[in-house]
């Protein structure tokens, strides 16, 4: 029975996001009440709206964080920022594209999500990466890449901390495998995607394609707002007890608000307008995601999910590791690393187990590429202005190596470790 | 790059908004009314021999007229001798912990010593379900005078009443590193602080109490999912572990198998490790399995609570994926609580023959097997 509830679930979700041309959140939406009206929960409400505030935090991150870039862009600051790192760095392209990963990752980094990275730090650099030439799929894979590897990079990384909680397990020790596991891939990634035009960045034109800088108008107060972002940041997190800590959507949104005093004049109503506006689909996906998950758990389909998975045979369990743990991360990160993540942590003890939740946290969030929500894509693709499809074609590199990089980790989790001195 | 601003809806766009926005307005007021009897407590009809109903924040005036402030029964023998705390709804989604810890206010007499039982420990979190967990909200238990209804509530305390969470919760006073959502997880709040958030100054007030009481043993009654490791288990503090050993020998002659496991030295803010530490107290954990906490179940509904049976747990039992012994019979509620009765009694009785200047006398708790015969409804009707 919970095998057809998943079935059915899937195929409604095909029909509404192939053949009626539904947004990815309305199907989500409607193929959990197909599935809970199949599996005889008849119209179930209370679930219906419990699963909607499931990814709550992650919705307020995105419209704060919209919020902010909206402000920081129409102040003139973003186009300063660019100009500068244009400038300083242009006559070493390799270690600006380098650069450009990582300041991309960074945010990830700190909250453990894809979508502050896209829209604030990846939006920051696309004008940069297209003015050097990538097309615009490729600028979005970019993006979307660097993101999901900071989603993975420490210190914060969510999914493996909800696989931590799963199991009883403090969160230390993470710090050098999950680095192992996103630098060195994202940098590899970056340069498949962006090397051809690496000379681009180096290009003296450059700079006359990037928008006009107000910089000589404003000065150095421009950048006011993202010194203030950061200093709340890293203010809460080095002085717990001076600083009450008020969530990073609050954060981008006192931030912005600076923003309103510091550079060209910008009226609060139009930008606040277009974060909405921008974030909408986005939010819309998220509820969607939360209402599926709810009730792929109310009809037992996850645990449908779950015990095939385990009982795959010793030979396929690698297998379905690397295919059914991003595909599950397909629907959610978060979701496949607590409730896949944590059994098959349980049925690996063998493996140090670090190395492992370090690992199922990196093939999870290769989700964030994947169908039917494809998070990492729909978000970069209006950052970049490009159909998400197309940058998800330019997205494989990223895919197939934090997939290989999984596996090989759990494969040698032992080795590493003692390389690691984690034992 | 910021793309160029939509243009304004048109009229079409404005009416299908506004019928959207009518839809989810409409979704989440029948959502509420279905989600507000989580907001009242179920009544506890305390046995005739109880002294007096206290309340936590007589502890700590810190929790007054606040979610976390929760009742406390206290029963008093005519002799003096030592002092118990029981704990459940340590963890409100844990639906064991809170029934035993309910039968017995219920149906405890204390001829010596002093017993203080708390069945919601973690009120905040039975006011509310775990998005994305899909729980049940209540069970029923049938009883002679009808049927009664406990909540089913959330690991963590209520959102409401402590939020955001950080990315990173840093227990204090350890300085471990867990996952955010853990800040609001009462049982690695321990041992608290009186200036902290919400959960850790819950936490505080029952660490007053056991230092003002002077409590010499505290049980905290908890279950776990039967693919966990520590499961059927009674963990122990190491000054308590005497006290825990010579009770699951009293145990195993009984035929009730438990795993004895020993408090982790380095894994902070559980019971069993910060109370034995911070208070003079023994501090021991029980664990039963409970499905409905598992990642493996199929169909989630009160009756997995209640008979503890599913096909998909079957199937990772068959493939011994489980850590506890699971066949057709399932693992009812009634086992559940039976197997933490007879560990209060054998661990009460093991802190009797340890330390007899601080022993404490019980009666009324029913048997393992009384409870398996008649049912927990039996003893849970109100007199
Ligand atoms: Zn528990």
């Amino acid at each position: 029975m919970e095998g057809w509830t998943l079935l059915l679930m899937i195929a409604a979700l095909a029909l509404g996001v192939f053949a009626l041309r539904l947004p990815t959140g309305i199907a989500l939406f409607l193929s959990a009440a197909a599935g809970a009206l199949i599996a005889g929960h008849g119209f179930p409400v209370r679930h219906l709206v419990e699963g909607s505030i499931l990814y709550l935090d992650p919705i307020l991150l995105v419209v704060t964080s919209l919020f902010f870039m909206g402000l920081f862009e129409r102040s003139g600051a973003l186009a300063a920022l660019n100009r500068a790192a244009v400038s300083a760095l242009g006559s070493r392209p390799h270690v600006l594209l380098a650069l450009l990963t990582l300041f991309v990752m960074f945010p990830g980094m700190l909250t453990g999500l894809t979508a502050p990275c896209v829209l604030t730090t990846g939006a920051m650099i696309a004008p940069v990466l297209i003015g050097a030439g990538l097309s615009r799929a490729r600028a979005g894979a970019f993006i979307a890449s660097a993101a999901f590897f900071g989603m993975v990079a420490p210190p914060v990384n969510i999914a493996a901390m909800l696989i931590c909680s799963g199991v009883d397990m403090p969160y230390v020790g993470f710090g050098w495998p999950l680095l192992l596991a996103a630098v060195p891939l994202a940098l590899v990634s970056s340069f498949f995607i962006a090397g051809k035009n690496v000379r681009g960045l180096a290009d003296p034109r450059l700079i006359e394609q990037l928008p006009p800088s107000h910089f000589a108008r404003h000065g150095l107060k421009l950048y006011l707002p993202l010194l203030l972002l950061l200093g709340l940041l890293f203010g809460a997190k080095s002085f717990p007890e001076h600083i009450p800590y008020v969530g990073v959507p609050l954060m981008f949104v006192l931030a912005g608000i600076l923003g309103l005093v510091t550079g060209e004049r910008v009226r609060l109503t139009d930008v606040a307008n277009w974060a909405i506006r921008q974030a909408l689909p986005i939010v819309g996906l998220l509820v969607g995601i939360g209402v599926f998950i709810q009730i792929l758990t109310l009809t037992g389909a996850r645990g449908f999910i779950v015990v095939e998975t385990l009982t795959l045979p010793p030979a396929l369990l690698y297998l379905g590791l690397a295919l059914l743990v991003p595909l599950f991360g397909g629907v959610s990160a978060y979701g496949s690393s607590s409730v896949l993540g944590v059994p098959l942590l349980l049925a690996l003890l063998h493996h140090n187990d670090i190395m492992v939740a370090a690992a199922i946290s990196l093939l999870a969030s290769v989700g964030d590429f994947l169908p039917p929500t494809r998070l990492a894509v729909i978000l970069s693709a209006p950052v970049v202005n490009e159909e998400p499809n197309r940058i998800l074609r330019a997205s494989l590199i990223p895919i197939l190596l934090g997939i290989l990089g999984g596996v090989a980790m759990i494969l040698f989790a032992n080795p590493l470790a003692r390389l690691l001195g984690l034992n | 790059m910021i793309p160029d601003q939509p243009r304004p809806p048109d009229k079409i766009t404005r009416l299908r908004g506004a019928c959207f926005l009518l839809a989810a307005g409409l979704l989440a007021a029948v959502a509420a009314r279905q989600m507000l009897p989580a907001r009242w407590d179920e009544p506890v009809f305390p046995s005739r021999s109880m002294s007096r109903v206290l309340r936590i924040s007589d502890y700590f005036s810190g929790l007054k007229h606040t979610r976390a402030d929760t009742e406390i029964y206290l029963f008093e023998g005519r002799e003096p001798g030592g002092a118990m705390l029981v704990m459940g709804g340590t963890h409100p989604n844990e639906p064991a912990g809170f029934l035993t810890a309910v039968l017995l206010a219920e149906n405890l007499s204390v001829e010596r010593g002093r017993v203080f039982v708390i069945p919601r420990a973690n009120h905040s979190g039975f006011t509310h379900t775990e998005p994305g967990e899909a729980h049940p909200m209540s069970f029923a238990i049938p009883t002679s005078a009808g049927t009664r209804r406990f909540r089913c509530g959330c690991r963590f305390t209520n959102p409401l009443d402590q939020w955001p969470d950080p990315e990173v919760y840093l227990h204090h006073p350890s300085g471990q590193r867990l996952s955010g959502p853990e800040t609001r997880n009462l049982n690695r709040s321990f041992p608290g602080r009186a200036d902290g958030n919400f959960t850790e100054r819950l936490a505080f007030a029952v660490t007053a109490l056991i230092e003002r009481e002077q409590i010499d043993l505290v049980m905290d009654l908890h279950e776990a999912s039967p693919e966990y490791p520590v499961i059927n288990a009674i963990v122990a503090h190491e000054r308590a572990m005497d006290v825990a050993a010579l009770a699951n020998l009293t145990l195993q002659a009984e035929g009730i198998s438990f795993a004895l496991e020993p408090s982790p030295q380095n894994f902070h803010g559980l019971t069993h490790r910060e109370i034995g530490d911070a208070t003079p107290a023994l501090a021991i954990l029980m664990e039963s399995a409970n499905l409905m906490q598992g990642r493996l179940r199929g169909r989630c509904d009160a009756g997995l609570i209640l008979d503890g049976k599913d096909p998909w747990y079957l199937a990772a039992a068959r493939a011994g994926l489980l850590r506890v012994p699971y066949d057709e019979a399932g693992i009812p509620l009634d086992v559940r609580v039976g197997r933490h009765l007879a560990g209060i009694r054998a661990i009460t009785d093991a802190l009797n023959f340890i330390s007899p200047d601080r022993a404490i006398s019980l009666s009324g708790i029913p048997t393992y097997s009384e409870v398996q015969q008649r049912g927990v409804g039996a003893f849970l009707s109100p007199k």
